[in-house]
């Protein structure tokens, strides 16, 4: 197995988007999984003496994120009241019959296993799209997932349109490609 | 008649809803005969309907530069 190397400066254009899309679905709040990032980024810095090279950067990363995610919930936790009994089974419901009959989940309901699917689709899409070449990313990333107009694109990065519907080519092609091998629906 | 190119730039077109009306047509016609651009555009669609599951969250330019400046410090 080869031994990965730790290159700092270019984590940010790497791994920021995998780590953020990583946080958010588990924090569910943009702010609070920015500053996981960046805590997990510096943590990352300061024990960069113990990566051995055996995982991966990201691997790495996401290790160092989960725990982050961890003391984040401990900390929000501790600043409730720990005493706290609840005599009512489901505290956002005033109704008088809130049996626990009617907070079973329904088994009819696939919603839960979309979110988790969704979840891993998004991963497995950002990293097909982290393996994109630097300007077909940032094309694509503007045009699908900030959804910016083609004019705004053309004028930012100055180019003209029919070289944005190239690189938006190249790069969706690529992802099929990439989706074809990561993700069984394509 | 229009070349396999030029239905790939509409196709992809499509995909954003930024096909005119006679883009779309020319498109129509062309997959009748074009067996490639048909798989093309159905996998296109495919790839459309995943990103929009998927929910994707970018962080910004300038969040991202602040970042890179925070490890610049620390290095």
């Amino acid at each position: 197995m080869s031994v990965h190397k730790l290159q700092p400066n270019t984590w940010v254009d790497a791994y920021a988007d995998y780590l953020f899309n990583y946080a958010v679905v588990r924090v569910s709040d943009e702010e609070i999984a920015k500053d996981l990032i960046q805590e997990t980024f510096i943590a990352g810095l300061n024990s960069a003496k113990n990566f051995k090279g055996q995982a991966t950067e990201r691997t790495w990363l996401i290790a160092i994120l989960k725990r982050k995610i961890i003391d984040h919930y401990r900390k929000i936790n501790s600043k409730k009241g720990k005493a706290e009994v609840r005599l009512q089974y489901n505290a956002s419901s005033d109704s008088d019959g809130d049996w626990l009959e009617e907070q079973v989940a329904d088994p009819a309901s696939l919603k839960e296993n979309d979110a988790l699917e969704n979840e891993e689709l998004g991963l497995a899409i950002q990293s097909c799209i982290d393996q994109l070449p630097v300007n077909q990313r940032q094309v694509f990333t503007m045009k699908t997932v900030r959804g910016l107009s083609t004019e705004d694109i053309c004028k930012e990065l100055n180019i003209n349109p029919s070289n944005l519907w190239v690189m938006i080519h190249r790069a969706r092609t690529a992802l099929m490609g990439c989706l074809n091998q990561n993700w069984f629906t394509l | 008649m229009i070349s396999c190119d030029e239905a790939a730039v509409i196709c992809n077109k499509s995909q954003y809803k930024e096909a005119s009306l006679s883009e779309k047509l020319k498109f129509k016609l062309h997959i009748l005969f074009c067996r490639t651009c048909a798989v093309f555009s159905k996998k296109n669609k495919q790839l459309t309907s995943l990103m929009d599951k998927a929910k994707l969250y970018v962080m910004s330019d300038s969040e991202k530069k602040a970042l890179k400046q925070k490890i610049e410090e620390q290095l």
